[in-house]
């Protein structure tokens, strides 16, 4: 079965990131790849850099409710509208993946009708950069109701 | 390190088209201004940091197995 986001990037899957991922701001061609068919994971690979790859999630996959926030001029930047955007989530998997975390607080997000991208911070705050992703039996099933926001004071 | 002075509404030209204006000074704290092209990314150190140093834990040095892991909300095959 083949990747429903995957599908969705018809016309090509390299994306040229327009901002950077933070930390590899001189890779800015990545492309995108089903892990195994059927997987929610993607691989994002720099194009120019094999080695240099990250494991996503499309973040609704996971947080359908999840809500970004994007300065006025990253959207003009990005041409983005809630009909030609994707948001990925990178996964950290630590020796133990049932450890494994997903960034909801810099996603990346692909503008796919432009092949446009970049990493973002989420200006809607309360987002984890380590927020869990796996199920830690029922006592926790439900710790993520919130669309995996939770909410803090801090400004 | 090249460091200036600078008065409140003062400003200084990067590159010829960023510009930091000191806005505001509130005690210890001071209040910048920065006008940049849209594709130039400005954050607050710490946060960049911290972003930057997750991103380098997500990257992946070896192929991880991750058929076996029950994953969050995901819906039933």
């Amino acid at each position: 079965m083949a990747n429903a986001v995957l599908e969705t990037m018809e016309k090509s899957r390299e994306i040229i990131f327009i901002k950077p991922v933070l930390g590899f701001e001189e890779h800015r061609v990545f492309v995108f790849q089903e892990y195994k068919p059927g997987s929610p994971f993607i691989w994002m690979t720099a194009a120019e850099e094999p080695m240099l790859k990250f494991i996503t999630i499309n973040m609704f996959d996971f947080f359908p409710g999840y809500d970004l926030k994007l300065s006025n001029d990253d959207r003009e930047l990005l041409g983005f509208n809630g009909d030609n955007a994707l948001l990925f989530g990178l996964v950290s998997i630590p020796e133990d993946p049932s450890n494994m975390t997903v960034n909801m607080a810099a996603p990346v997000v692909v503008n796919y009708k432009k092949m446009a991208g970049g990493q973002f911070v989420n200006m809607r705050e309360g987002y984890s950069l380590k927020e869990p992703l796996v199920k830690r039996g029922e006592a926790n099933a439900d710790s993520v109701k919130e669309n995996g926001r939770k909410d803090n004071n801090k400004r | 390190m090249l460091i200036l002075s600078r008065k409140t509404g003062e400003k200084i030209i990067i590159n010829g088209n960023i510009e930091i204006t000191v806005a505001e000074l509130r005690g210890s704290e001071v209040r910048i201004g920065i006008s940049a092209p849209k594709n130039v990314s400005i954050y607050r150190e710490e946060v960049y940091r911290k972003v930057q140093e997750e991103n380098a834990r997500a990257l992946v040095e070896k192929t991880p197995d991750l058929t076996k892991v029950e994953l969050k909300g995901k819906k039933k095959k």
